[in-house]
């Protein structure tokens, strides 16, 4: 077995249990992403591999040998955490460049592999800038930069982009994705949000209660949630269906394809928004517009309660039936209120059963 | 239309005036409140150290430094200032390097009966400094504990009491700013393939130094003005500028030299100042990029050994225990137990004899008479030094919009920072020959010493208040203003409460320091009414084990009384208040 293996690991505090019996294995050149609400045990688990928690049962391996008696600094893994934990009395290249020293690279090939990585982070020529005065994203970027930098057999990062703003970290996210695997790091990726995970890793691991609920690729996992919380965690919004389970609503599952004003459908946006289905829906909606309700086939009526706009999109609250309040997107309709009743279409592909 | 223009201009023009008036009212009260503790300081401080100064500089109104050749020219003054150097630098040394692993293990590890021992290490600070002469003499002497080491009377004796007086400055300072680091950048470090003493070397020393130079500049100051300890320990072969005023003006009658060892003190004292500045400015701005971690993120069981090996607490925790247990524990103990020996066996005869006025009337009152002194002298002290010094810290955690203000409030701290530095004795010295005559005599005056202490306590008063006042978020003022609290309102619910906390401490600092107080009373204490360090020191310097005893049974008493009255104090305080 090559790379990172994980079996029945548990970590105690005190009494209470954070990891419970997990196993994991995560290959060479693989990232793999942690997910799951604070609390979980994802960063207990992180911390265990990288040494810094003791494990109460269970083994910590690479390459088959057991880490147990390997203390943190020869274990040859980085560790990048939340909020970098730079060394506020070395500048940029002295950060970068503290675990080349502790492997006692000479000077000048530790100063090549300083620049190297400034240039792969994105910060050339921040060599000799006191790491007070970076912005947040930079500061994480050297912290990502010093982790690299002794090629660590396994990168573990808790947390990386959570202290900063949410454009800067969608950003970094797909830097992120870049960087390791044009480093060819093996990473292990500590996370709360699944955006962040689905960007970065190849295979996510979704964690809850300490236990590890359900493992496969961000395509997988989306596809086919192991059940209702580990969906609404993914996002769904999780509603009853009418054959007494539960569906899981994906962000864009509902769409508003017209406006019902009084007994006839906004027809020019009904043609706006294109299509027989729409049309279809138009017709029905005529027959009985009144009280919204749910229909068999995929179509919804309800009622506006709020009229938002979302990364570049209007954005509707409506008050369904059956399903109390959803969001749902509302493309090309231009004049639409709080208080209009509203058809709705149901899109299968967004769509999971639980 | 235009009215409703005109009409809100007016408003406008209305309330700015009025704002002015208030901005300028309020204004004018902070310049009040800081120049009557300047008017004091000015008075009771400067005005007396100025005029000492003097002394060493003019001879009949003429400058003539004739003094300092003189003085200078003695193989004596040069062997003084050696050895006040000499003893500083090692007691400075060895308290940093025995209080390092002391502020780990107890500010950075968790294990049962921790606050008792933070507690118990906090003792030796408070305590008197005449009682700890007496509590090593008491162990160090012939036929005491460790009489077989034969350090009585020795150097070693003096630096050994002086590290043991200060050895929790160092540890509160350093472990206070320890306990805040965030460990996550050490792990950092040992992830990055540095082992645990490389980890510590290159991130959290350089991340201490901060602190460390702080305590240390603080020691330093303590040990090089150190009065009562050398005093009690050093007998007539080591002494050091302070003790060496003391002599040349009560043993030789020599203003003019004990007024050149005055600015020489000054001198060693500005420097060490200077450095204590700079080092606090760079440990506020080392703290600006910290995080709070949890408690459970900085607080880790002791663990001594790791699989079945020896675990890197183990060797802190031994150097800790011993300095506790031997330093620390063994002269108190044995002061206790010595208290209660008399030539007639194990008895309370000494505490009884306190009842007395002493073997061959050494004393002019009893000792208990000389404790309620005291404790009149420092109710006094400690009001006068409370007030004075919570309007100071009030004034200086000002932030002010205007650079002048800015560089007023400035100044005002640096100095009240100064009386920390100029000696008790210079202090005492000062009052003697500027307040015994016209204008202001106060030679018979009872407010005379409690003035003096509270010029020695009140830079400890502002220290301690200081830190929660500028703690306070602006933006609490500033969302208080919002919602319609008149300046002095914002002072009375914002500040208030945080002031009301820190000052049960300050308080208590203020009545021990007055309780222990030695340097300045001794030059100022009237034979009648003598207060319970001074009738200690008294004790000890005449012959028989009667007045020997009394001495130790009154050290026990005075230790006591101010460790009670700290130990409530530090009920009060709340984490991470002030700075010793």
């Amino acid at each position: 077995m090559s790379g990172l293996s994980v079996a029945g690991a548990v970590v105690t505090y005190a009494g209470t249990t954070a990891v419970a019996d997990v196993d994991l294995d995560v290959a060479v050149g693989e990232v793999v992403a942690l997910l799951g609400p604070s609390g979980c045990g994802k960063s207990s688990l992180l911390r265990a591999v990288a040494g810094l928690e003791p494990l109460t049962a269970g083994r910590v391996a690479w390459d088959g040998a057991d880490l147990r008696d390997v203390p943190v600094h020869r274990r040859g893994f980085g560790l990048m955490f939340q909020d970098g934990q730079l060394f506020a009395h070395r500048d940029v290249a002295g950060n970068v460049a503290y675990g080349l020293e502790m492997a006692r690279i000479p000077a000048a090939e530790r100063r090549d592999r300083v620049d190297e990585l400034l240039e792969l982070v994105g910060l050339a020529g921040y060599q000799r800038r006191p790491v007070a005065t970076l912005s947040g994203g930079e500061q994480q970027r050297v912290a990502l930069a010093r982790s690299l930098a002794p090629r660590p057999r396994l990168l573990l990062l808790d947390e990386p982009l959570s202290a900063l703003d949410r454009s800067l970290r969608e950003r970094l996210a797909s830097d992120l994705h870049d960087i390791l695997r044009r480093a060819g790091t093996t990473s292990l990726y500590v996370t709360h949000d699944h955006d962040e995970a689905f960007t970065v890793a190849d295979r996510v691991a979704v964690m809850r209660a300490g236990e590890l609920v359900q493992l496969g690729s961000p395509a997988e996992l989306w596809a086919a949630p192991a059940d209702a919380d580990v969906a609404a965690f993914l996002g769904y919004r999780v509603v009853p269906a009418r054959d007494g389970g539960r569906l899981g609503l994906g962000p864009q599952a509902l769409e508003v394809v017209g406006v019902v004003a009084g007994d006839s459908v906004d027809g020019a946006v009904a043609d706006d928004a294109g299509g027989p289905d729409d049309r279809a829906a138009a017709d029905d909606a005529g027959a009985s517009a009144e009280a919204p309700r749910s229909a068999g086939d995929g179509r919804l009526t309800g009622r506006v309660t709020a009229v938002g706009f979302s990364r570049g999109r209007t954005t509707v609250t409506v008050d369904l039936p059956d399903w109390g309040e959803q969001r749902a997107v509302a493309a090309g309709i231009a004049a639409i209120g709080a208080g209009d009743l509203v058809r709705l279409r149901l899109d299968p592909a967004g769509v999971v059963e639980l | 239309m235009s009215g409703r223009v005109k009409d809100t201009g007016n408003t406008v023009g209305r309330s700015r005036g009025r704002a002015d008036t208030a901005r300028r009212r309020s204004a004018v009260a902070w310049v009040v409140a800081g120049a009557i503790p300047l008017a004091f300081l000015t008075v009771f401080f400067a005005w007396p150290v100025a005029t000492l100064i003097g002394r060493g500089f003019t001879t009949d109104g003429a400058l003539d430094l004739s003094g300092f050749a003189e003085v200078f020219a003695r193989p004596r003054t040069w062997r003084i200032i050696r050895l006040t150097l000499a003893q500083a630098l090692l007691g400075t040394a060895l308290a940093v390097l025995l209080g390092l692993p002391g502020a780990y293990v107890l500010y950075r590890r968790t294990f049962r009966g921790r606050a008792l021992v933070r507690a118990f290490v906090t003792v030796p600070f408070v305590l008197p400094t005449v009682v700890v002469g007496v509590a090593f003499r008491s162990l160090l002497t012939e036929g005491g504990p460790l009489g077989f080491l034969h350090l009585d009377g020795t150097f070693t004796a003096i630096v050994l009491a002086l590290v043991f007086f200060n050895y929790t400055v160092v540890v509160r300072t350093v472990g206070g700013l320890w306990e805040r680091l965030d460990p996550r950048t050490e792990q950092a470090a040992r992830a990055l393939g540095a082992p645990p003493w490389r980890a510590f070397l290159t991130v959290t020393l350089p991340a201490l130094t901060p602190a460390i130079v702080s305590a240390a500049s603080v020691v330093f100051l303590f040990c090089a003005t150190a009065f009562g300890v050398v005093m009690v320990l050093g007998g007539t072969r080591y002494g050091t500028i302070e003790t060496e005023i003391w002599i040349q003006t009560t043993q030789f009658l020599d203003l003019r030299t004990a007024a050149v060892l005055s600015v020489v003190q000054l001198v060693v004292v500005g420097v060490s100042l200077a450095l204590f500045s700079r080092a606090r400015a760079r440990r506020e701005r080392a703290l600006d990029l910290q995080g709070r971690p949890t408690d459970e993120q900085t607080a880790q069981r002791l663990r001594l050994w790791n699989r079945r090996r020896p675990g890197g607490d183990l060797l802190p925790t031994v150097v800790t225990s011993a300095v506790v247990i031997v330093l620390l524990a063994l002269p108190l103990g044995n002061l206790l137990v010595r208290s209660l020996r008399t030539p007639d066996g194990w008895s309370l005869g000494n505490y009884t004899a306190l009842g007395t006025t002493g073997g061959d009337n050494a004393l002019t009152v009893t000792v208990w008479e000389a404790a309620a002194n005291s404790l009149r002298i420092a109710v006094d002290a400690t009001v006068l030094a409370v007030v004075m010094g919570t309007l100071v810290a009030l004034v200086v955690s000002r932030r002010p919009r205007n650079p002048l203000g800015r560089r007023a409030v400035w100044w005002l701290d640096a100095v009240f920072m100064l009386p920390l530095g100029v000696s008790a004795v210079t202090v005492g010295f000062g009052f003697l020959i500027t307040l015994n005559h016209p204008p202001l005599d106060l030679r018979s005056s009872a407010v005379l010493i409690p003035i003096a202490q509270a010029v020695v306590a009140i830079p400890l008063v502002v220290r301690t208040v200081l830190p929660v006042l500028r703690a306070i978020d602006p933006h609490l003022r500033e969302a208080a203003g919002v919602l319609g609290a008149a300046p002095w309102r914002v002072l009375l619910t914002v500040d208030g409460p945080f002031l009301i906390r820190s000052l049960g401490l300050a308080i208590g600092f203020a009545f021990a320091v007055s309780l222990g107080e030695f340097g300045a009373t001794s030059f100022l204490s009237r034979p009648d009414r003598p207060t319970l360090p001074v009738v200690i020191f008294r004790l000890i310097g005449r012959p028989g084990p009667e007045n020997y005893g009394m001495a130790l049974a009154a050290s026990v008493v005075l230790a006591v009384l101010t460790a009670t009255i700290m130990g409530v104090a530090e009920r009060l305080r709340r984490e991470g208040t002030g700075e010793f």
